[in-house]
C-alpha cells in the first residue's frame, strides 16, 4: 500500500487536486447532461421528424400522382370508349338521317314526276283540245271557202268534233 | 546549432500557482477550469441559440453528436445503449478533447503567474487523468449493480454460489468452478487496474507528447512545431476517443446482454 502511495505521490497525485478534478468533472458532465445533449437530440430529432415528414409527404404525393394518372388514364380510356360509341352512333345517326332524307328525296322526285306526268297529261289533253278546235275552225274555213257559202256553223263544228273523236 | 533553441522539460506533477484555503491550486486545474467555462458559455449558446434551420457551428455540434451515437452504437452494440451512454461518454469526449487541445493554442502555455506558467494541458495531470478513470470505473460499476442488483454484481466477484453448485454437480464441475472462483477474485483487481490503465494511458500519451514536443521543439525549432501541433491535435482528438470508447465497452461488459 505504501508503495502505491509512494508511487502516485511521485506522478503528483494528491488527493485534494483528484477531488477537484472530480467535482468540476462532475459539474461539467450535469451542464453537459442538462443543457447541451437534451436540446441537442431534441433539434436533430425534430430535424429527423422534419426530413421523415417530407419524405412520407414525398411518398404521398407520388403514390397520389400515380393514383390521379391511373385514373386520369382510366378517364381518357373511358372517354375515348364513350367518344367511340357518339361517333359510331352519330355514324349510325347520320346514316339514318341521310337514309331518311334520300328516301323524301326519292319521294318528293316521285311526286314531282308524278305531278307533272299529270301537268303533261293534262297539257297534252288542253292542247288536243286546242288542236281540235284549231283544226275543225281552220276544216270550216276551208269547207267554206271551197263551197262557197256559209254553212251553219254550230252543226258542221258538231259534225267535225264527232268525226274527228271517232278517228281518236 | 542554427535551428536549436533552448527549451524546459516539463515536470511530471503540475505547477502549483497559489494556495487556496490549504489546496494548493496547479496550472492543470487552472487549465480545467477554463476548459469548465468553455462549456459553460456553450451550455448557455446550445441552450438559446438553437434553431431549426442550423446555422455551420450547430451543424458541426450536430455532426459531432451523431458521430458520438454511431461510435457508442458500434462499441455497446445497440442504439438504446448508445443513448443511454451519450451524457457520460459525450462529457468525457467533450471534456478531455477540450482539455487536449486548447493548451494547443499558441500562447496560451506562455501566460505565466508569479515566475510560474498559468496553463498546462489538462489531462497532463495523472490528478486528472486518475480522478476521470476512477469516476469512469466507479459509474460502470453503479450501472452493474443497477442492471444485475447488488448482490448479482457481488457475485461477478465472489462466485461462491458457482463453487457450490460445481461440487453438487460433480468433483470436476467443483474444481472448475474454484478455479472460477480465483479468477472473480482477480477481476476485483482487474477493476482497480482498469483506473490505472485508463488513467497511465492518457497521462502518458500526453505527458510523453509534452516531452517530445520540448525535445523535438528544442532541437528542430523552424521544422517541427506546424507538423507536431497537427500532430497533437490528431493525437488530442483520438486519446479522447480512446478513453471513451474504452469506458463505453467497459460498460457494455457491465450490464446484462439484455440492457444493452
Amino acid at each position: 500500500m505504501e508503495f502505491i502511495i509512494d508511487t502516485l505521490a511521485k506522478v503528483g497525485f494528491d488527493w485534494r487536486m483528484g477531488l477537484f478534478n472530480l467535482i468540476n468533472f462532475f459539474i461539467v458532465f450535469l451542464l453537459v447532461k442538462r443543457f447541451i445533449f437534451p436540446p441537442l437530440l431534441r433539434v436533430i430529432d425534430e430535424r429527423k421528424k422534419m426530413i421523415q415528414e417530407g419524405l412520407d409527404n414525398f411518398t404521398q404525393s407520388k403514390t397520389a400522382m400515380e393514383v390521379a394518372e391511373k385514373k386520369a388514364k382510366e378517364i381518357i380510356s373511358q372517354a375515348k370508349k364513350e367518344g367511340n360509341v357518339i361517333v359510331e352512333k352519330s355514324h349510325d345517326e347520320a346514316k339514318a338521317v341521310a337514309e331518311t332524307m334520300r328516301s323524301k328525296a326519292k319521294e318528293d322526285v316521285e311526286k314531282l314526276v308524278l305531278e307533272a306526268k299529270a301537268h303533261i297529261k293534262q297539257e297534252k289533253i288542253h292542247m288536243k283540245e286546242e288542236i281540235r278546235t284549231e283544226a275543225v275552225s281552220l276544216v270550216i274555213d276551208v269547207t267554206k271557202k271551197l263551197l262557197g257559202k256559209e254553212m251553219d256553223t254550230k252543226k258542221s263544228t258538231k259534225n267535225i268534233t264527232d268525226i274527228l273523236k271517232s278517228v281518236e | 546549432m542554427f535551428f536549436r533553441v533552448p527549451t524546459t522539460q516539463p515536470h511530471v506533477q503540475p505547477e502549483t500557482v497559489t494556495v487556496l484555503f490549504g489546496v494548493p491550486i496547479t496550472n492543470a486545474m487552472l487549465m480545467g477550469l477554463v476548459v469548465f467555462f468553455c462549456i459553460l458559455i456553450m451550455s448557455i449558446w446550445v441552450s438559446w441559440a438553437l434553431k431549426k434551420r442550423a446555422g455551420r457551428f450547430q451543424i458541426g455540434l450536430e455532426l459531432f453528436v451523431e458521430a458520438i451515437l454511431g461510435i457508442l452504437t458500434s462499441v455497446a452494440g445497440s442504439r438504446s445503449a448508445a443513448y443511454t451512454l451519450l451524457p457520460i461518454i459525450g462529457t468525457l469526449f467533450i471534456f478531455l478533447g477540450l482539455g487536449n487541445l486548447i493548451a494547443l493554442i499558441p500562447g496560451v502555455s506562455s501566460f505565466m503567474f508569479d515566475g510560474t506558467q498559468m496553463f498546462r494541458t489538462a489531462t497532463n495531470d495523472f490528478n486528472m487523468t486518475f480522478s476521470i478513470a476512477l469516476a469512469m470505473i466507479i459509474f460502470t460499476n453503479i450501472a452493474s449493480i443497477v442492471s444485475w442488483g447488488f448482490f448479482g454484481h457481488l457475485g461477478k466477484f465472489f462466485k461462491f454460489k458457482e463453487v457450490f453448485l460445481g461440487f453438487r454437480e460433480g468433483f470436476g464441475a467443483g474444481c472448475l468452478a474454484i478455479v472460477d472462483f480465483f479468477i472473480g477474485l482477480l477481476d476485483i483487481v482487474s477493476e482497480i487496474a482498469k483506473v490505472i490503465s485508463l488513467s497511465l494511458r492518457l497521462f502518458g500519451n500526453m505527458f510523453a507528447g509534452d516531452v517530445l514536443a520540448a525535445i523535438l521543439l528544442g532541437s528542430f525549432a523552424l521544422l517541427i512545431p506546424a507538423p507536431w501541433l497537427a500532430m497533437n491535435l490528431l493525437v488530442g482528438v483520438l486519446q479522447a476517443l480512446v478513453f471513451g470508447a474504452l469506458t463505453a465497452a467497459y460498460y457494455s461488459l457491465a450490464v446484462r446482454p439484455s440492457d444493452i
